[in-house]
Parts: C-alpha cells; structure tokens; sequence
C-alpha cells in the first residue's frame, strides 16, 4: 500500500511558483514577530495586547485562530467520512456563537471583569486554590488537546506539496513549522499574534473561496449531491440517521461544543478579553459566527468533494482512501483532502492555498502556545510564589514554556497511536478542562450560591472526560475490539455520551457541593456595565 | 428536506464570509495603525 501512497501523492501540482510563494509568506510572520516586538512593554501588552484591540482586527484575529489547519484538517476528514450530513457540526457552532454575541453570555462579564484568563476569574469569584487548580486542568486539557496538531498540518504540507515519497518528509516538516512558531510567539506575544492572525486571515479567505469556487466549477453542485446519494443514501445528508455515524447524542455534543469554542475555549476568550469594549465583543461574536460556521462548513466541503473526486474521477485514489466491506486496510482519510486539492488546483494557487493553510497552522499554534504558557504562569506559578515574581520574570517564563510546549507537541505527534477522529480526540482532550469550566463560568457569573468547594470539585470531575479517549476506552474495556479483523465488537458508551455524562455530572456536583459547603464569606456576583 | 437545507446553509454562510471578509480585510487594517499607535504612546512599563 506504501507503494500506491506514494505514486498517488506524487501527482500534485505543486511546483517551484508555489514554493516561492509559501517561503514568501513564511519570511513575512518571522519579520512581523521581529518588527513589533519592540511594543512589548509589560504583562498586559504582551499577553493581552493592551485590550486595544479594535472590532474588524477581532474578528479577524478569532477568525485566524478558530480556523486553524487542524480544523480544517479534522473537519475534511468528517466531510469524507460522513458526507452532508457532518454539516450539523457547523449549523450548531454558527447559531450558538450568534447567540454568545446577541446576549454577551459569560464573555462580556469576563470582559467586564478585566481578567486576563480565565484561572483570574476564578479567583476572582471563588480562591486562589480554585485559580491553581483551574489553571492545572485548563493548561493539561489544553496542551493534550494540542497534542495532535503538529501532526496533522504536517499531514497537509506533506500531501499537497508530494513530500511523501521521500522517508522522513513529516518529522522534518513538524520540526521546521514549529521553530518559525516558537521564533515569532516567542519575541512578540499577542501583538505579534493578533498582526499574524490578520494577514492570514486576508490571504485564507482569499484562498477559501478561490478554492471553493474551483471544487464546485470542477465537480458541479448537483452532481455532489446525487453522487453522495447514490453511494450513501439519505445517511449522507441526516445527521440524525443510525448510518451516519453521528446520531442524537452526537448532536447535542456538538451544540454544547459550539458554546464551549467560542465562549469557554480559552483562546477565544483570550480574543473577547483584548477588545476595546464590551459592545465590540458583542458585535465581534456576532459577525464571527459567520467564521465560525464557514470554518466548518468549507473544509467539510471540501472532504466531500474529495470523496466524490476518488469515486468517479480517480479510482485508484478511490481504492486507496474509501473503505469497501471486507475489503484491504485503506491509507489514512486525514490524506484525502490535501491529495485531492493538489490534484485539481493549478499552479501558483496551490501555493497560495498551501502559504493560506499553514497561515493557519502557524496562527492557532501562536495563540494556543501563548495562552496555556500564559496560563502556567500566570494561574499556576505565580499564584503560587505570591508577589515575588516581576514582570520581566513572567515573560521570560512565559517564553520558556511556549517552547517546553512546543517540544512536547514534537514528541507527542510522534509517538500517540490512537484511532479516533481528530475531531472527537480534541473534543475529548478539551472536556477535560471545559466540563468543569462550564460549571465555574456558568455558577460563578450567575449564581449568588456559588461556592469554592462546589467549584474546586466541578473542576476535578472534568478528568472523567479521559474516558472517551480510543486508547483509555479500550484499556478499561468501555470498548473492545477484535484483534483479528480490528472491528468494535462491543461499546458502552461512546465518546460524545462521556462527554455528555462529564457536563452533567460536573454540574451536579457544583451544585450539590456549594449548596453543602457554602462559602463562610460569599463573594459577589459580576454584572455587565 | 436535507439537501435543501444543506444547500442553502452553504451558500448563505459563503456569501455571508465573502461580505465579511471584504470589510474586515479595510477595517482590520485601519485597526492595526491605531492599535500600533496607542502602544507607541503606552510608556507604562509595569502592571
């Protein structure tokens, strides 16, 4: 199969135009990490930008960090394995953002708040013990959640330029995409972020809807869709069918997710809390709602046009990618859709496309190093030492732990062997931190009786979302699999219903504890100005 | 029923980015100068 792999790969358009291209765009985000790191004045600047940041370059730089290349990696690969159907993904996320930004639920108190994380706010409202903890679990789900994302860009570079055919194209890929990371997040914190994210914001909206275009005037829209149904069946479109692979549950998941992305992720509300005002947080949620539906939408598309392309207009693509019943092991699906875009996109624009995605690459591992780097400084160490640690010693660790980071991220891409989706492996990862996040930021902003118990317990529950995990699921037997022909033979519980089960049991214990051990001291409850 | 709905949730969304992304693309830029320009004023070295 290696063979095949590599002969298909090999056939991209990518050629030396795009090359200059991508290294073009590459020189500029090391030049703007050098050009602002001489406005990095102190803590607030460094990791919040100054909160001076303006509504056009808020939407811009969320929008530059929720779509990302593992984004649009995982969502291709939802496209290609479960059609039109995975398109509810989007719908969930771009309602419930709309709706984040009409009622400036949890993010326009924290803004209020003038918090830089959201470890502050627990302190804040509950204790320095909740702020530690909260720091503990949001820097672990955080950085497991992140574990997989080096991986999965390089899995891009690597099918759309045809690297694969030479042995160790991906750990080199990895390495060198992480050193120009760490170069620009390092010097310039979120001043040099938020400039990056807007410039890939230009150049990924261009290349979306150039490429978009071009998958549509290729395949042609109805055409996709009789081909899905004529392969698929009405599985291919309904989300809520037993065949589509998603269902009931999975649904709910995904609704609780599209507040958790927007309103609980940290890196999106590290964006809400570098705004200007609270009005511009509302009106920056209200417009991102449109990225982030599109940031699941397109990519899902595109996986869907990778399918149909391997079904009816490349039959070897075909038998490498799409699984038949009883049929030989196919290459990884995380491949089909950079294979697909090399196959149809001309010259000079798959280099645009390809400088656009690692634009995306590079802008969520800038924000998501910063923040949970920021986060073990910030609500871990320095709550720890008390008022010994200066400014210029919390950015200097800061710098230090973007880079400890950035090397685990190295490893962790090299060695984890699960077989989950990359979605629901995020999902999982992340619940460790959001499940008790939501509990905390929905208690703690809105409920008087809220207590520091209640919250620290909430927080530790988040652990049980491990659970969901493909590896852990198999190793407590909440999953089995038969080793002959590597089927499930049997599932308790899959990961979205762990995940479920976590967000109810977290919030009943938040409760059930405040209401027993209520604080001696109560503190008060935010309000909006 | 699906198809329709998937139909014009894609296209909606697409036209509704491709707005977007002209305006943010002229005010995100005129939001870099200010923004540049009040930590350039900035003299606060400490929290």
């Amino acid at each position: 199969m290696e063979e095949a792999f590599s002969q298909a790969v090999s056939q991209t358009q990518f050629g030396t135009l795009d090359w200059i291209i991508v290294a073009l765009y590459l020189s500029i985000s090391v030049f703007i990490g050098f050009g602002v790191k001489k406005y990095v004045r102190n803590m607030s600047t460094y990791l919040g930008a100054g909160r001076a940041v303006g509504t056009c370059l808020g939407i811009a730089t969320m929008t530059g960090t929720e779509m990302g290349l593992i984004t649009v990696m995982y969502n291709a690969q939802k496209g290609f394995t479960g059609g039109f159907a995975a398109f509810h993904i989007a719908l969930a996320a771009g309602i419930v953002t709309f709706f984040v930004g009409l009622s400036g639920f949890f993010v326009c108190r924290l803004r209020d708040m003038k918090v830089l994380t959201i470890p502050e706010f627990y302190e804040k409202r509950f204790d320095r013990k909740t702020r530690i903890l909260g720091g503990i679990m949001l820097a672990l789900g955080g950085i497991l959640n992140m574990g997989l994302f080096l991986k999965v860009g390089s899995m891009f570079i690597v099918g759309i330029t045809g690297m694969s055919a030479e042995s160790q194209a991906l750990p080199w890929v990895m390495t060198l995409l992480l050193l120009l990371v760490l170069v620009y997040t390092v010097l310039g914190g979120m001043i040099s972020v938020i400039i990056t994210d807007y410039v890939q914001f230009v150049v990924l909206s261009f290349g979306i809807l150039v490429t978009t275009y071009i998958c549509i005037q290729k395949l042609g829209w109805p055409h996709i869709m009789d081909t899905l149904e004529a392969t698929r069946g009405d599985s291919s479109f309904n989300p809520l069918d037993e065949g589509s692979g998603f269902g009931w549950s999975y649904v709910a998941w995904m609704a609780m997710l599209g507040l958790v992305s927007c309103a609980i992720w940290p890196t999106a509300v590290a964006r809400a809390l570098a705004m200007e005002s609270t009005q511009a947080v509302k009106r920056q949620y209200m417009w991102s709602s449109a990225s982030f539906m599109i940031r699941f939408l397109i990519p899902c598309f595109w996986g869907i046009c990778a399918f149909v392309y391997f079904s009816e207009q490349a039959p070897e693509l075909g038998t490498l990618f799409i699984p038949t019943e009883g049929g030989v092991e196919t290459a990884n699906n995380l491949y089909a859709m950079p294979i697909f875009l090399g196959r149809i996109l001309p010259a000079g624009l798959v280099g645009l496309i390809t400088a656009a995605m690692i634009a995306a690459f590079m802008s969520t591992h800038d924000s998501y190093l910063l923040c949970w780097s920021s986060v073990i400084t910030q609500d871990i160490l320095a709550p720890m030492m008390g008022r010994t640690l200066s400014t210029k010693a919390r950015i200097q660790l800061t710098r230090l732990f973007i880079v400890l980071i950035g090397l685990y991220i190295l490893y962790w891409g090299l060695i984890y062997e699960g077989s989950d989706d990359i979605w629901d492996y995020m999902n999982v990862t992340g619940a460790v931190y959001f499940t008790g996040a939501f509990s905390l930021l929905l208690g703690g902003l809105y409920w008087r009786r809220a207590s520091s118990t209640g919250a620290f317990l909430a927080l530790l529950s988040g652990l049980t979302a491990l659970l969901g995990l493909d590896p852990i699921q198999r190793m407590v037997g909440l999953k089995v699999i038969d080793p002959e022909t590597g089927e499930v033979t049997r599932q308790i519980m899959t990961g979205d219903q762990v995940g479920l089960l976590t967000v109810a049991a977290s919030l009943a214990i938040f409760v059930i504890a405040s209401l027993l051990f209520p604080d001696k001291q109560p503190k008060s409850i935010p309000t909006t100005s | 029923m699906w198809q329709q709905l998937w139909t014009f949730l894609f296209f909606g969304a697409l036209g509704i980015f491709a707005l977007m992304s002209l305006w943010v693309t002229i005010g995100g830029y005129r939001d870099i100068k200010t923004l540049l320009q009040r930590l350039k004023d900035d003299t606060s070295e400490e929290e």
